[in-house]
C-alpha cells in the first residue's frame, strides 16, 4: 500500500496524503472551494453542500469530506457545479432576513458574499413559517441569536461541544423544522452557556453576533 | 435603524486576564478610543478559542471609573483608614469601591506635584531609616518590562530586597519545592502536551474555571483517549470527562500522593533506570510512604483503599504520564509538601522530559510566570538568581550601577506583619490590591492605615488606593506594548490598541518617573529597550526581542528564535539542578482544624467570569451581567442541617471576621465543606481566611480555615 | 444503544421526557442536556409532553390516502370528538397497507372507517382488528418444521468455509432487498475483508418505505431465517456480535423475534461457542425510536451510536467503517431470509428458480387498486401485469392507471410498461426501479398528482434536516406543488422543479433527499397530463 495518491484538480496534478479531502487537496493547489459549514478549526461535516465539486461520479461530491482517490479527476467549478451551488444559495436566501445582523454590522456574512460571489441576487423561493421557537433570542448579555438567519452549518454546535466543549448547543428539531437550540431548546440566556462567544465568531451568518456590535456599521478594518 | 458608521482596526494583542495565554485580536473604535469586540487569534496556546473574559470583558479599560488624573490624599483624610469600607451585607448590593464615596478624600494634582510628593516620601523613609524600611508590591498583571523595572527600582533604587507580588498568594510553595526539587520553577511540558499523554492527573485546579481555554484542550485529549485521574475537593466540571474522579478530603493531600506513592513503589510500577540516572533520595521516599498504604490513609482520605490503588495503578502503567495541579495543591500550610509529593510521584515513575509527561503548575495570572521570571520575588534577582550569592549580585551591581543588598527581602505577608510592627514605613504598590486579596483583611486593614507612606499606581480606585497618600493613574493592558509569558513559558508581545484615558500614563514610564525622583535615573527611548535589557539579564530569555517574537512569540529558552518556535519541553536529558531532588513529605494537621463552634472547612477560588478583586471584571458590563454577587456554595444536606435556603442570606463566621452572602445549594461541594469566590468585596471570603503561612513557600491557607454558618433572620434584611 | 434504549424506557414508564425529567437524567446519567435534547427533538416516539392516555395513529401516506381520502385523519379526529382521553395522530405509512387504511391503537394495527374506528376505540365494538394477509414465507424457508432450523448453519459449522458462503451468493446474484439493490455477496467479501474492529452484524428491519410490507410478515412469520442468516454472517465475516434493527410499531414482528431469539439461545445457536464449534454470536433486537430515515444505514448506525439519526458523508461505507468504528455487515431483512435458501439450493438451483432468465425469487408488497393486497413472493422475471393479477387483479372495476414498482422513491409508471418483468435491470431500464420491491397499483380515475405529491410529502416529512438541499428543497418543492394543486401553478414551475430536483439528486448526502422529488420527475417524464396541471395554460 502507498501512502499517497495522486489525481488531478481542475486539470492540475497533485499528489497528496492517503485520508486527504479533496477540498484540503485542492487548497494546497491554491485553489479554494467555496464553503459555508466547514472551517479548518473543526471536524469537516459535509452539510450546506456548497463544496460540491464533480469527480465524474453520479453524484457530485462535497469535498471537504470526500478523500482523494487514485486517479481522481476532480473540477471544482464546472457549470455544473456552479449551476448547483446557485440553486443551494437560492434555497438558502429564500428566508433569509437581508442583510442580517452579521452584514448589517461587522459586513463579512459569508451567505451574502458567496450570493454575490454566484451573482444570485433574489430566491426564486419564498420563506417558510420559521421552524424556532422565536425568531430572534436576544436572552443572553453577549449574543443575539436571530434563528431566521440560521443555516444550520452546525458550526457553532461544534465550537460548542467539540471545539470548547461547553456541551450546550444542538440540533433541536427534525426536517424543515430543525433549528440550533441550547440546552432542553431554552433560550440562550438561560441556558448553561458560558458566553465563551466561540459560535458567534464561527457563525457565517447574521444568525449569531455580539450584541456590542449592534447599532454600529465598522467600516473598514487595518490590521496592524 | 440608523446604524452608526464607525471606522476600526485591528490590533493583534494577547489577553489580559489567566496564565493561558491566549492569543486575541481587538477590533479598536479609534475614533471612540474603545474596543468593539476581541477575535480570538491562532495563538500556540489557543488556537482560536477565547473564554467569556477575554472574548468580553474588554470595556473595563472605558468605564467611567477610570482614573485620569494623579491624586493626593486631602490634609483632612489623615489618619488613614479605609474610605468605602462596609460590611453591607443584604443591606446593599455591593459592587467595585465607589468613587463617589473615595473621591472627596482626595485632590487632583498635577504630575509633577504629585510625583514630587512620591519622590519626597519614598526618598525621606529611605534616607532616614534605610532602604529596608520601604517595600514594593508590583503586579503578575503588569507586563515583563514593567516587573524588570519595578524590582530594579525597588533593589537599586530603594535599596532593598523586600519586593513581591501575588505569586506569593499562588503558587509560591509549588515554585519553591520546584526550585529545591528540579532547580527551576516554569513548566517542563506545555499544557498541550496532554495531547500525547496516556494519563493525566489534574488537581487541586478547576481549570473549566480558571484555565478555561487549557481546560478545552484537556478535553480534546481526554476525548481522544488521555485518561484523566481528576481530584479534588470539590468536583470540578472537568470530572466530567475524567476517567476517574477522586474526591480527597480538604488537607489531606500528601497522605493520598503518599499513599498512590506506596502502591506504584510496592508493586513494582516504578522506573527504575529514572530513578537511578535521574534523581537522588529515592530511598527516603520509599521509606517515608511505608506507613501510608490505601488501607491506612483510606478514611482519613475520604477515597476507598481499592480507589486510590487503581488510580496508582494507572498512573504507573502509563507509558506517558503528566501531572497539573493549581492552587489546591499549594494555598496550605504545607503546600510546599503537596507539591514535593508531585514531583516525586513524576519523578519515581519516569514522567519527565518526553512528551506527555512532566509536571505543570498552572499558573494563575497572565504574567505571573513573567514577573517571576523577571525577578518580582524577595529572594531572587531576574531568572532566579539568589541574591544571597555573590556572583549574581555583582553582576547585577554591575549591570544597575548601584550596590545591592545581600539579605533576602520580605514577602507580602511579611510586610504586612513589618508593617504592624513598625519596620516597614513606606510602600509603592503598583496594580495590586491587598485589602481585598491577602488574608485576613482585618489585619491588612491596620497594616495599611500604619504605614508612613503609601503611593499606589493603578486604573482604578481599589480598596487599597483608599490607604494611599498618593495615587497614580496608570494604564490599562490593552493600552500599552510589552511582553507576557503565560503558564506554558511562552513569551508574547502585547500591543497598544488605547490611549491612556486622560492624564493617565503607561505604567512603564511612571515608574522610570518614579526612580528619576528618587535620585536612580533608569531612561530607555521606548519600552521594546527595557526588554532587551531585561533579556540581556534573564538567561532563559537570551536571543528573544520584540521584533523576534513577533505575532505568535516564543516559548523560552528559545536559543534559535529565527528557526524555532522554543522548548515545548524542557530536561530531557537533565535538571538544572543536575538530579532531582526527591523530598519526602509527611502528612501534618491544617492550621485550623473545625471543631464543634467552626465545623465547616472553608474553601476559596475563583469563579469563571471574576477575576481576583474584581477591579476589572466587576466593571465589565457582560462579565458583571453574568455573575453580578458573591454567594458560599454549600451541599444541600449540610443547607437542610442549617436551616438555610437556596438563595437565601446566611452569615459565615470565622475566627477572624463575619460576612453576609446568599447561598447556593450545590452538590459539588463535599458535605462539611464550604466555598467563596474571593472576588466580591462586599461579601470578602479573606475577612474570613486565615493568615497562617506555609513555611517554605510563606503561601497563605486560602484552601483551609474552620468556619460556622447561619441563615440571616428576616428582621435582620430589613 | 444504550442511551437511546433507556430514554425510551422512560419515555414507556413516564409517558414523556419532560424538560424536568431530562434534568434529572441529565444529572443523574452525567450527559449534558443538549444530547438529551437532540435526541428527544428527532426521534418520534419522544414526547416533551404526556399526551392522552390512548392514542390512534392514523397513517396520511398513499395507499390509505387512496382508500379513505387525503382527510382521513381528520374525519377521525373529528369521529373520536367528545371521547376523552384519546389523541388522533396522523403518521407516516405504517406498513399495513394491505388493509388500507389503516391506523395503530396503541400498537395494535387496525383498520376501517371512521365511525368504525371510534367504536373500536370507545368499546362499543370489538376493535377492527387488521387480518392477515397472504405473504407467500413458505416459498423461501427451506426447513419442514421448528426442529430443522438453523440446519444450514449446522452443516456450516460443521466443516464448511466462510469463503464458499461468499461464493455462492456472489454467483447467486443476489442482491440487497432494502431498496439500493447492491450485490450480497460483493457486500460479504468486502466486509469480510475489512480490517479492524469491533466487527458487528447488523439487520434493517426499519421498514417504513410507503407501500412495503413484505419485512414485517417475513420477521412475523419466518424470524429464524433471518436470525440464521445473520449468525452466518456472523461466522463468514468474523464477528461475534449482531443487532437486528426493528421498527417500534411492528409490535407483532418483535414478540416473534423475541421468541425465535430465545429459542436459538436454548438451542445453542446464539452464545459462546455455537454446537461446539468456537464461534460466538450474541443477537441483540433493538427498538428504532423512529423514522423513515432510520432505514438509511448511516442513519440506522449513527441511532445505534446514541446520536439524531442524521445520515453520514459516505465513503466511507459501514462495510469499512461502520458500527462503532467497525466493520458492519449491513443487510435488509428479506436479504438475510433468502439466505438459507439459497444456500440449500446452492447458485444454480437458486437462480433457476427465477423466469425467462431472471434469477431467484422476490417478494413483492402489493397495494394500492388490487382486489387481494398483501405479499407475494413471485419469480423473478414475472411481468408486473401477472404480479396483478396474482393479487386478484384491479379492484372497483377500475382499469389499470398507473403503478409504482418499488416504493416512494421509484416514479410511477403507466400502464403501457406493466408488462415490464420484476427484476432490478428491466425496471431501471423502463426508467423505475425495483426499490423495495413496494408495488402500488393505481386505477383509473385516481388523482395521480395527489398522490405524487403525497409521496414528496412523506420525503419532506421524513427528511432529517441535516443538508441544506434535502432540508429546504423538499419542503420548498411542496409547498410550490400545494399551490399549483390549488390551482395556481407559477411560471416556470416545471422547470424550476426540475432544476431542484437536479441539485436534491446531486447533492444531498442521502438517498432521501436524492429521491424527494422522483415522484413529480415521473409524472412529468410519463403522464403528460398530470404534468399540463403543474404549467400554466399559456405556459
Amino acid at each position: 500500500m502507498t501512502d499517497t495518491v495522486s489525481l488531478t484538480i481542475d486539470d492540475q496534478a497533485v499528489e497528496v496524503p492517503v485520508g486527504t479531502t479533496i477540498w484540503d487537496a485542492a487548497r494546497s493547489l491554491g485553489i479554494d472551494i467555496p464553503v459555508l459549514c466547514h472551517s479548518t478549526r473543526m471536524r469537516p461535516v459535509g452539510v450546506c453542500r456548497m463544496c460540491v465539486v464533480d469527480t465524474g461520479v453520479r453524484n457530485l461530491q462535497a469535498s471537504c469530506v470526500r478523500p482523494c482517490e487514485e486517479g481522481m479527476a476532480v473540477y471544482t467549478d464546472s457549470e455544473k457545479v456552479r449551476r448547483n451551488r446557485r440553486m443551494l444559495l437560492e434555497l438558502l436566501l429564500a428566508d433569509y432576513p437581508a442583510p442580517g445582523n452579521r452584514e448589517a454590522t461587522t459586513g463579512d456574512d459569508e451567505l451574502l458574499a458567496l450570493a454575490r460571489d454566484y451573482g444570485v441576487e433574489h430566491s426564486r423561493f419564498q420563506a417558510s413559517a420559521s421552524a424556532a421557537p422565536a425568531p430572534v433570542d436576544d436572552s443572553s448579555p453577549v449574543i443575539v441569536v436571530d434563528h431566521a438567519a440560521c443555516i444550520l452549518c452546525d458550526r457553532c454546535i461544534r465550537g460548542c461541544d467539540e471545539l470548547q466543549h461547553n456541551d450546550v448547543m444542538t440540533r433541536s428539531g427534525k426536517g424543515a423544522a430543525t433549528h440550533i437550540a441550547f440546552d432542553l431548546d431554552v433560550p440562550m440566556g438561560e441556558s448553561t452557556c458560558v458566553a465563551c462567544g466561540e459560535c458567534q465568531a464561527v457563525c457565517p451568518t447574521g444568525a449569531l453576533t455580539n450584541r456590542s456590535l449592534h447599532g454600529l456599521h465598522v467600516l473598514a478594518e487595518d490590521r496592524e | 435603524m440608523t446604524a452608526i458608521d464607525v471606522k476600526a482596526r485591528v490590533v493583534d494583542s494577547v489577553c489580559p486576564y489567566c496564565g493561558v495565554g491566549c492569543a486575541l485580536s481587538w477590533v479598536v473604535d479609534t475614533e471612540r478610543n474603545r474596543i468593539l469586540e476581541a477575535r480570538g487569534r491562532d495563538g500556540a496556546a489557543n488556537e482560536g478559542r477565547l473564554c467569556v473574559k477575554g472574548r468580553y470583558g474588554f470595556d473595563y479599560t472605558t468605564h467611567a471609573h477610570r482614573l485620569t488624573k494623579p491624586l493626593i490624599r486631602r490634609e483632612d483624610a489623615y489618619p488613614k483608614g479605609a474610605l468605602s469600607w462596609d460590611d453591607n451585607g443584604p443591606r446593599r448590593p455591593g459592587g467595585p469601591v465607589d468613587p463617589e464615596t473615595v473621591l472627596p478624600h482626595f485632590r487632583e494634582a498635577t504630575w509633577e506635584e504629585a510625583l514630587e510628593r512620591v519622590g519626597q516620601g519614598l526618598r525621606g523613609i529611605r534616607d532616614a531609616h534605610g532602604g529596608d524600611a520601604l517595600a514594593g508590591f508590583g503586579s503578575a498583571k503588569g507586563s515583563n518590562e514593567e516587573a524588570y523595572l519595578f524590582q530594579k527600582l525597588v533593589r537599586a533604587g530603594f535599596g532593598t530586597n523586600n519586593v513581591d507580588h501575588c505569586t506569593r498568594l499562588c503558587h509560591a510553595s509549588s515554585v519553591a519545592a520546584l526550585l529545591e526539587g528540579i532547580g527551576s520553577g516554569g513548566v517542563t511540558n506545555i499544557v498541550r502536551d496532554i495531547e500525547r499523554a496516556d494519563v493525566a492527573l489534574i488537581t487541586g485546579c478547576n481549570p473549566t474555571e480558571n484555565h478555561p481555554v487549557a481546560a478545552t484542550f484537556m478535553k480534546d485529549a481526554a476525548a481522544n483517549g488521555t485518561e484523566l485521574l481528576v481530584v479534588n475537593t470539590r468536583r470540578p466540571r472537568i470530572a466530567d470527562y475524567a476517567a476517574m474522579y477522586l474526591e480527597i478530603r480538604p488537607g489531606t493531600d500528601v497522605a493520598f500522593y503518599n499513599a498512590m506513592m506506596h502502591v506504584i513503589i510496592n508493586e513494582g510500577l516504578t522506573d527504575d533506570a529514572f530513578i537511578a540516572a535521574r534523581t537522588e533520595n529515592f530511598e527516603a521516599i520509599r521509606e517515608n510512604v511505608q506507613e501510608y498504604s490505601p488501607e491506612s490513609v483510606a478514611e482519613l482520605v475520604g477515597v476507598d483503599a481499592e480507589r486510590i490503588t487503581e488510580a496508582a495503578r494507572r498512573f504507573g502503567r502509563a507509558n506517558a504520564a503528566m501531572l497539573f495541579w493549581g492552587m489546591g495543591i499549594s494555598q496550605h500550610t504545607h503546600g510546599t509538601d503537596n507539591a514535593r509529593c508531585l514531583i516525586a510521584l513524576a519523578m519515581i515513575t519516569g514522567n519527565t522530559g518526553r512528551p506527555g509527561t512532566g509536571l505543570h503548575p498552572l499558573r494563575g495570572q497572565n504574567n505571573v510566570q513573567g514577573a517571576s521570571d523577571a525577578g518580582l520575588i524577595p529572594m531572587m534577582y531576574p531568572d532566579y538568581q539568589k541574591v544571597s550569592d555573590s556572583g549574581a549580585r555583582a553582576r547585577f551591581e554591575a549591570l544597575w550601577g548601584r550596590s545591592l543588598s545581600p539579605e533576602p527581602g520580605r514577602t507580602v505577608t511579611e510586610i504586612t506583619d513589618g508593617a504592624l510592627d513598625g519596620t516597614i514605613r513606606g510602600m509603592y504598590i503598583l496594580g495590586e490590591n491587598p485589602f481585598v486579596s491577602d488574608p485576613d483583611v482585618e489585619k491588612v486593614r491596620k497594616a495599611l492605615g500604619t504605614l508612613e507612606f503609601l503611593v499606589v499606581q493603578d486604573i482604578f480606585l481599589t480598596e487599597t488606593a483608599e490607604f494611599a497618600d498618593v495615587i497614580l493613574p496608570g494604564s490599562a493592558f490593552a493600552e500599552k506594548t510589552g511582553t507576557v509569558t503565560n503558564t506554558d513559558r511562552r513569551v508574547q508581545v502585547g500591543r497598544q490598541a488605547l490611549q491612556p484615558p486622560g492624564e493617565s500614563r503607561q505604567d512603564w514610564q511612571i515608574i522610570c518617573d518614579i526612580a528619576e525622583r528618587i535620585g536612580y535615573p533608569m531612561r530607555y527611548p521606548d519600552v521594546s529597550a527595557v526588554f532587551d535589557e531585561f533579556a540581556a539579564a534573564t538567561g532563559s530569555y537570551a536571543g528573544l526581542s520584540h521584533e523576534v517574537l513577533g505575532d505568535r512569540g516564543r516559548w523560552y529558552p528559545c536559543p534559535d528564535p529565527e528557526h524555532s518556535e522554543g522548548e515545548p519541553i524542557v530536561f530531557e536529558e537533565t535538571f538544572p539542578r543536575g538530579r532531582a531532588l526527591l523530598v519526602p513529605a509527611r502528612q501534618s494537621p491544617p492550621v485550623e482544624a473545625t471543631d464543634a463552634a467552626y465545623p465547616l472547612v472553608l474553601n476559596t477560588g475563583r469563579v469563571l467570569e471574576h477575576w481576583h478583586t474584581g477591579t476589572m471584571t466587576r466593571r465589565s458590563a457582560a462579565l458583571h451581567g453574568i455573575s453580578p454577587e458573591g454567594f458560599v456554595e454549600i451541599h444541600p444536606d449540610d443547607a437542610a442541617a442549617y436551616g438555610v435556603a437556596d438563595g437565601g442570606w446566611v452569615e459565615v463566621t470565622s475566627r477572624r471576621g463575619h460576612i453576609r452572602i446568599r447561598a447556593r445549594l450545590r452538590d459539588r461541594v463535599a458535605r462539611g465543606s464550604v466555598f467563596i469566590p474571593m472576588h466580591f468585596r462586599e461579601a470578602c471570603a479573606n475577612v474570613l481566611t486565615h493568615p497562617a503561612v506555609d513555611p517554605v513557600g510563606k503561601i497563605p491557607a486560602f484552601k483551609y480555615c474552620a468556619v460556622r454558618l447561619e441563615p440571616v433572620v428576616a428582621e435582620d434584611r430589613a | 444503544m444504550e442511551l437511546l434504549n433507556r430514554l425510551m424506557a422512560v419515555q414507556h414508564r413516564k409517558g414523556a421526557l419532560t424538560d424536568d425529567v431530562l434534568r434529572g437524567l441529565s444529572r443523574e446519567w452525567r450527559v449534558p442536556l443538549y444530547r438529551l435534547e437532540g435526541l428527544r427533538s428527532f426521534y418520534p416516539v419522544f414526547r416533551d409532553q404526556p399526551g392522552a392516555p390512548r392514542r390512534l395513529s392514523v397513517c396520511r401516506d398513499v395507499a390509505c390516502r387512496m382508500a379513505a381520502g387525503p382527510d382521513f385523519a381528520e374525519r377521525v379526529a373529528q369521529a373520536m370528538m367528545g371521547f376523552d382521553g384519546i389523541e388522533v395522530e396522523s403518521v407516516s405509512c405504517l406498513g399495513l397497507c394491505h388493509a388500507a387504511p389503516a391506523a395503530l391503537a396503541g400498537d395494535v394495527p387496525v383498520s376501517g372507517s371512521p365511525e368504525r374506528l371510534r367504536d373500536g376505540m370507545s368499546g362499543r365494538q370489538p376493535q377492527p382488528l387488521v387480518g392477515d394477509p397472504p405473504a407467500g414465507v413458505a416459498a423461501v424457508d427451506p426447513y419442514r418444521g421448528a426442529d430443522g432450523h438453523y440446519g444450514t448453519l449446522v452443516e456450516l459449522l460443521d466443516g464448511g468455509r466462510p469463503e464458499s458462503v461468499i461464493e455462492t451468493l456472489e454467483a447467486s446474484g443476489l442482491r440487497g432487498m432494502g431498496g439500493a439493490g447492491f450485490p450480497t455477496g460483493r457486500k460479504w467479501r468486502f466486509t469480510r475483508a475489512a480490517s479492524g474492529g469491533p466487527r458487528t452484524v447488523v439487520c434493517n428491519a426499519d421498514e417504513s418505505e410507503p407501500g412495503t410490507f413484505k419485512d414485517r410478515l417475513l420477521l412475523e412469520r419466518a424470524p429464524h431465517l433471518v436470525i440464521e442468516a445473520m449468525i452466518i454472517g456472523g461466522w463468514v465475516i468474523g464477528a461475534s456480535h449482531g443487532i437486528i434493527y426493528l421498527r417500534h410499531e411492528y409490535e407483532h414482528a418483535r414478540e416473534a423475534l423475541h421468541k425465535a431469539l430465545e429459542r436459538a439461545r436454548a438451542d445453542g445457536y446464539i452464545g459462546s461457542n455455537i454446537r461446539g464449534s468456537g464461534f460466538d454470536f450474541e443477537l441483540d433486537l433493538f427498538i428504532s425510536p423512529g423514522g423513515y430515515i432510520m432505514g438509511e444505514e448511516t442513519a440506522l448506525l449513527e441511532g445505534l451510536e446514541d446520536r439524531r439519526g442524521e445520515p453520514r458523508n459516505k465513503p466511507p461505507f459501514p462495510t469499512q467503517v461502520g458500527y462503532n468504528g467497525g466493520p458492519t455487515l449491513m443487510n435488509n431483512v428479506e436479504t438475510f431470509a433468502l439466505i438459507p435458501r439459497i444456500l440449500q439450493d446452492g447458485a444454480e438451483g437458486w437462480k433457476a428458480r427465477g423466469r425467462e432468465g431472471y434469477s431467484g425469487l422476490k417478494f413483492l408488497s402489493v397495494s394500492g387498486d388490487v382486489a387481494a393486497p398483501g405479499v407475494y413472493c413471485v419469480p423473478a422475471g414475472t411481468p408486473i401485469r401477472d404480479v396483478i393479477e396474482r393479487a386478484g387483479g384491479m379492484a372497483g372495476g377500475r382499469s389499470l392507471y398507473a403503478f409504482c414498482p418499488g416504493g416512494a422513491s421509484t416514479p410511477f409508471l403507466p400502464a403501457a410498461l406493466a408488462d415490464t418483468p420484476v427484476d432490478f435491470d428491466a425496471l431501471a431500464q423502463a426508467g423505475a426501479g425495483l426499490g423495495s420491491g413496494a408495488l402500488f397499483v393505481v386505477g383509473s380515475g385516481r388523482d395521480l398528482l395527489d398522490l405524487a405529491i403525497q409521496q414528496v410529502r412523506f420525503f419532506r416529512n421524513e427528511s432529517c434536516g441535516k443538508c441544506v438541499p434535502c432540508r429546504t428543497g423538499s419542503a420548498q418543492a411542496v409547498s410550490k406543488l400545494e399551490a399549483a394543486q390549488a390551482g395556481a401553478p407559477e411560471e416556470g414551475l416545471t422547470e424550476l422543479l426540475e432544476a431542484l430536483d437536479e441539485t436534491l439528486v446531486q447533492t444531498s448526502i442521502c438517498g432521501l433527499g436524492q429521491v424527494a422529488l422522483t415522484p413529480i420527475m415521473g409524472l412529468l417524464r410519463h403522464f403528460p397530463d398530470e404534468a399540463a396541471r403543474l404549467r400554466r395554460p399559456h405556459d
